[in-house]
């Protein structure tokens, strides 16, 4: 399966003068989430995506918006428009963020009744799992936007693998990167 | 984190609403709920040059080995909210530096 997919990876150029269609599947987006109350840090992190060369050609970067958990004002799109025209706005069906969620159960049962989830941006936490509906694309890197990016991480597309993470903990262990199966909790960044 | 066509399917989409919502174990239903979704598949692990998480107690020493290792930095939790109050640090300094950059008001947090 590995040789299969580097040969797709490295063996699809067309002939010359060829036009081929390329299949939605092959589509990559860098997807993330920009509140108006992170602004600064939101507009650094796309900075740092296009001093870094880290968006390549033929790749979308989408930012997901909600009104209700994760609101971006006008003015804060024009702000992010100007460093990245392309930058696409993607609001997202949030009609599964149920007030539930501010709830804990064990067992059933009600256990505590409200969490700091409560507050209606801790919610925007959980847009992120719109990305494992948007099948119009084949891959899809998740950054936060708490993030800034110091050297391109473009090539990170490549990877032969259907599911890259960071593993949980401090940067100084697990350097190398390695394959594994495993039951404990990684974080998933 | 990178997800490819395996992991991209309104299949997954709703084992993962489904876990959302699930009322016997709710402890998962936090930023961690992936990794639990997720927590028997194959997947392979990037370096932590590539989630480089910067910790509460952002020294300069921290911000210098940062800026010198990592790909990505990682402001997680509380150490966001430092941002606007520090500059000398290289780290905070190359933040300020995009955020200007990018004609972006200092605004952290409500």
């Amino acid at each position: 399966m590995r040789l299969s997919l580097f040969s797709s990876i490295f063996n699809s150029s067309p002939a010359p003068g060829t036009q081929v269609e390329v299949p939605q599947r092959n589509k990559k987006a860098i997807v993330s989430c920009i509140t108006d109350n992170f602004i600064g840090l939101g507009a650094a992190f796309v900075q740092s995506l296009i001093e870094t060369n880290t968006i390549p050609k033929v790749c979308d970067l989408i930012l997901l918006t909600c009104p209700t958990f994760a609101p971006l004002s006008k003015q804060n799109r024009t702000v992010l428009r100007e460093i990245f025209p392309a930058v696409k706005f993607l609001k997202v069906d949030t009609s599964f963020l149920s007030d539930d969620l501010v709830r804990r159960w064990f067992k059933g049962q009600l256990v505590k009744e409200k969490i700091d989830a409560s507050l209606p941006n801790k919610r925007s936490v959980y847009l992120k799992l719109h990305v494992l509906r948007m099948t119009n694309y084949g891959s899809i890197l998740w950054l936060d936007s708490d993030m800034i990016v110091l050297r391109s991480i473009a090539g990170i597309f490549r990877v032969p693998a259907e599911l890259s993470v960071v593993p949980v903990g401090p940067p100084e262990r697990n350097l190398a990167s390695t394959t594994a199966h495993q039951k404990d909790n990684s974080t998933l960044a | 984190m990178l997800i490819k066509q395996k992991y991209i399917s309104n299949e997954w989409f709703d084992r993962a609403i489904d876990l959302l919502h699930e009322k016997t174990h709710t402890s998962v239903q936090d930023q961690s709920l992936l990794n639990h979704l997720w927590r028997d598949e194959n997947k392979l692990f990037l370096p932590h040059t590539y989630n480089w998480k910067v910790p509460p107690d952002l020294t300069d020493e921290v911000g210098e080995k940062a800026m010198s290792d990592a790909r990505v930095v990682h402001f997680v939790g509380p150490v966001k909210f430092k941002l606007a109050r520090m500059s000398e640090n290289v780290l905070v300094a190359k933040f300020h530096e995009l955020r200007e950059a990018a004609g972006a008001p200092i605004r952290i947090g409500r």
